[in-house]
This record gives C-alpha cells, structure tokens and sequence, in this order.
C-alpha cells in the first residue's frame, strides 16, 4: 500500500520536473540519476534484507567506508589489486560476522549493537590505518578504480551494470532460497521462528555479511567515482539516513518480515529523483535534508498507520 | 524419554514453578491439567529453554537445561506454543516447508500428510498464513512442528478458542500423532480430551505436581478432582 503511494508520488514528481526544470527529462541526466543512484541503491539491498529478517544495520556506511579504505591503503602501498580485494572481503566478513555475533550470540539490539559497532569501526579504521586523519586519496592510475568509475557499455556505467547484478541476486536471495524464506520468517515471527528450531543465528550472520559486502561494493563505487575515501560520510553525511529511506519508502515494514527488490526500486525511485530534481533546481543542502527528513516522517507514520503492531509483532528489543 | 526433576523457574521475582517432577516415555501420551495461573504453560516454556530452567532435565539421557530454544528443538522436542506460532506472511506450503530441519531426511510426517488429514489446508497452500481461520491456524502450527520430525512434541492448550467441530479434529490429529510413535505433552483445559486420549495425566497444582496417574485413576479420587480442577 505505502508502496504504491510512493510510486504515485515518484512518478508525479518525474511529470512534475520534467516540466518545471530544464534539462531533468533528458536521457543523459537519467543516466546521472542511475550512475549517482548506484551505491546507495547496493546499500539499500543489503539494509533491506537485514530489515526484513527484523533486524538495523546502523553500521553500514562505516563500513561501506573501512572496506574501500583498506582496498585503497594496500592498493597505494603497492599491494596487488587481487590481494587487496581478498583482504578487503576478508575485513567485511569479519565486520559482518562481529555485528552478528553481538546481535543474535550476546543478543544486544539491533539498534545499540550496531550504532556502537559504527562508532568502534570508524575509529579503530581513523586511528590504525589513517592515523587520525579522515581521507586517503584514491590513484585513478589503478585499474580496478578506472574501471568501477568508467563505462562497460556505451550507455552503461559499470556502477549501474553491478546494481543490476546486486539487484538480480537479492532478488535470488530473497524469493528463491530456503535462507531467503527463514529471513522472513524471522521477521515474520522471531520466537516462533526460534522455537520452531529454524538456523536463526546462522541466518544472522549470512544477512549482516551480506550487508557487509553490499558496503564494500558500494564504497569501492563511491570512492572510484570521487576519488577519495573519506570518513566525513560517515560522521557528517546523510547516507546511513537515506538508505533507511528507501528501504521505508519502497514499503518494507521497519518491524520485518516481508520485502522484495521491488519495494528497493520504488523506494529507490522516489529519492533519486527527488534529489536530482532538488539539486538542479540549486536547494540547499539544508533544504534538501529539511525535506527528506519530513518524508521519512510522513513514510514512517504511515508504515504504522498501514502495518500496525500487533500482540505477536510487538516483542520488546526488536530493533 | 524425557525426565524432569525438581524444576523451578521463575518470571521477575514471581517462583512460578516450586520443583515440577515429570516423565514422559516413549510413545506415550501425557497430559497436564489444572487450573489457570497454576504453571501448566510454563512448564512447557521452561523446558523449553524460555523462562531459565532451574532444575535437571534430559531428554534421551542428554541434558537439555541450559541449551538454547533451537538447540532443544534439533534434540528432537518440537513445541507447539498457545499462542499460535505461524509466520503470517509466508505461505501455508512455505510454513511447512520451514519446518524440515536442515539435513533432515525421511521423517514421519510428510507434507502429503498433511494435505491428506487437512485438505482445506492443501487448497489454501499458496494463501498467506495469516489469512487462515484460527483452527487451521493452529493445525497448521502442528503439521509445521511434525515436519521437523521430533520424537516428543509439546502442545500447549491447541483446543484454546476453538469451535466444537476444530476441537474434535484436533483429538484426531492428537491421536494420529501418536500411532506414528511420537510421544505428546499435552496440556490442555479440555478434561473430556485429555482423558480420553492420555496414558498418564499429571494435576499440577501451585507450582508443582499433585497427582500423577491414568485417567481412570484421576476419575476415581474425587478428591484431587474437587480441590484442583473443579472451578
């Protein structure tokens, strides 16, 4: 239901931009729409899947940022781009593995587990590797950076080409494996799901490293494209906000238990274009954060008006 | 099969359980009965795992106290709690389907099995669980708990809310359960089922057993009848 109110809502705005801004219905500004729509897009894939399965990924963009630091720091030391790729999954699973492992072994909330991981990720990653410092800046030489920032088709950045690659295997994850189906259940009904005897631990930590290599691939995108990794996204941007966002918009209920990459896309949908038509028409950063934040709160009062809490979903401590 | 000694558990402060003795062997089926509030339910939860046991328990021997909900779930108990335990999102056939443990193969209960016993269940496979009438709902929530081929299955209070014509489905269920050789723990506010279909009943009373024996000797002390089941 907020799912359809929302692609309403993209598409008046599309009608609505195409009109009022020059140069917004143009093929090549749809192209910077996807282009710039790509990382988060990845992020919200993995954000969505944890949701789903009742659980929060605060950690997500400080992830997305220590993964591309440590491909980058081996990268610039001399490190191949082979070893340093394998290093920096390796750092992901272990960050997905530990959010996990807090959440579903010590069984501290999702929430407080995660916000507290995003903090001890971007210091210990600012202290060991940056030395305090907040950036590190990418060689565009390296070819893995060339590449993720280039075209693998006329038309066709390759940042879109692994959104749609992302896209296709949450889609597998979600509606076509039997950890898809426990995921759901586990947001569907925790304790009966736990009860039941169904692997809910193990399905923890497949979704939290799942989340953690959609952040990897994400920041490696990011960094590509702007040349730098820089903590400041962590600490001052709105991006952990605007995948929350589109996961909210497109429909999933924060409270889990269903969810699709349909649900991603029109969420998707409605923020990119949302933020493209805001930045052409030159809003301020703050305007633009203004109006985001009012959305969220009309999606998210509408998500409770539409999806209300019931005996068997309001369980304490679900986030 | 399963044995319970001196078993307390408590929610808060309040000492719900006061030392619960209990047995249910192999193909037998077991009832608790009593009042509300007298920890019948809690009985069930703690050996369960969910509020804390106090207490031994083992089931074939090995300790369960102590284990994890799906840990005591792959020993091979299966609970089927009052509250109805479905995913309502999910369909029947998926719901089902989840209840195959990974690994498992060739169980006693099939979910052709269900389709045959339940056929209103197999023309509603692709609804969501959560449109289901509260009946199926809870027949659904057994044939789930079959699927992961347990040897004990726990069931607390399944006739709770439901219509005369459920409720007698519901016995047959019960009883086709146990010629698979499946062991019940019932609990269940239903006298006239639970003597009908139980080997042995408990009467648990204030925390703690007050009567064991077969229904034919629970019928004949009136006794115990008048002080902890009649209201």
């Amino acid at each position: 239901m907020l799912e359809r109110v929302v692609a309403v809502a993209a598409l008046v705005l599309v009608v609505v931009f195409s009109f009022a801004i020059d140069g917004f219905a143009t093929l090549g500004n749809l192209r910077v729409i996807l282009t710039n729509s790509a990382s988060l897009a990845i992020l919200s894939c993995g954000m969505a899947a944890v949701i789903i399965s009742r659980g929060l990924d605060l950690s997500l963009i400080a992830q997305m940022i220590a993964g591309a630091l440590v491909f980058s720091f081996l990268v610039i030391g001399g490190t191949s781009t082979g070893i340093s790729m394998l290093v920096a999954l390796g750092a992901m699973l272990l960050l997905g593995v530990m959010n996990a492992w807090l959440i579903a072994y010590v069984e501290i909330p999702a929430m407080l587990a995660t916000l507290a991981s995003s903090m001890f990720i971007t210091g210990l990653f600012r202290n060991t590797i940056l030395d305090g410092g907040f950036m590190i800046l990418l060689p565009r030489s390296n070819p893995t950076v060339a590449f993720l920032s280039g075209d693998l088709l006329p038309g066709l950045s390759v940042s879109v080409a692994l959104m749609l690659v992302i896209f296709a295997f949450t889609w597998l994850l979600l509606t076509a494996t039997t950890t898809g189906r426990i995921v759901q259940a586990m947001g569907d009904n925790f304790q009966a799901a736990r009860l039941s005897g169904l692997p809910v631990r193990t399905t923890t930590i497949a979704v939290y490293v799942f989340a953690a290599l959609t952040a990897l691939l994400a920041g490696l995108i990011t960094s590509s494209a702007s040349g730098a990794v820089d903590f400041r996204t962590v600490t001052n941007g709105t991006l952990l906000f605007d995948v929350i966002l589109v996961v909210v918009l497109g429909g999933i209920p924060l409270r889990g238990g269903r969810g699709s990459v349909r649900n991603i896309i029109v969420g998707l949908a409605l923020i990119a274009v949302l933020r493209n038509g805001m930045t052409l028409m030159n809003f301020t950063t703050q305007t633009q954060d203004m109006l985001k934040g009012l959305i969220l709160i009309v999606a998210i009062v509408t998500d409770n008006y539409l999806n209300p809490r019931d005996a068997e979903t309001d369980t304490a401590g679900d986030l | 099969m399963l044995e319970v000694r001196d078993l307390h558990a408590y929610y808060g402060k309040s000492h719900i359980l006061q030392g619960v003795d209990l047995d249910v062997g192999d193909n037998e089926i077991v009832s608790i009965l009593g009042r509300n509030g007298v920890g019948r339910s809690t009985t069930l939860k703690a050996i369960m795992g969910d509020p804390q046991p106090h207490g031994a328990i083992t089931f074939r021997g090995k300790p369960v106290a102590g284990r994890k909900p799906h840990e005591i779930a792959h020993m091979g108990i299966g609970f089927v709690p009052e509250e109805r335990a479905i995913f309502p999102t999910l369909t029947v056939e998926q719901n089902l389907l989840l209840g195959i443990k990974g690994g498992q193969t060739g169980g006693r209960w099939s979910i052709e099995e269900t389709w045959r016993l339940f056929p209103q269940l197999k023309e509603r496979a692709n609804a969501p669980g959560g449109a289901l009438s509260g009946g199926e709902q809870q027949m659904l929530t057994i044939c789930r708990t079959l699927m992961g081929d347990p040897d004990l299955i726990m069931i607390d209070e399944p006739t709770e809310g439901l219509a005369p014509q459920m409720v007698e489905r519901i016995g047959e269920l019960l009883k086709e359960i146990a010629r698979r050789g499946i062991s019940i723990l019932l609990v269940e506010q239903r006298l006239v089922i639970a003597m009908r279909i139980s080997h042995r009943v408990y009467v648990m009373g204030h925390g703690r057993m007050v009567f064991e024996g077969t229904p034919a000797a629970l019928m004949a002390d009136e006794g115990i009848r008048r002080e902890w089941l009649e209201v």
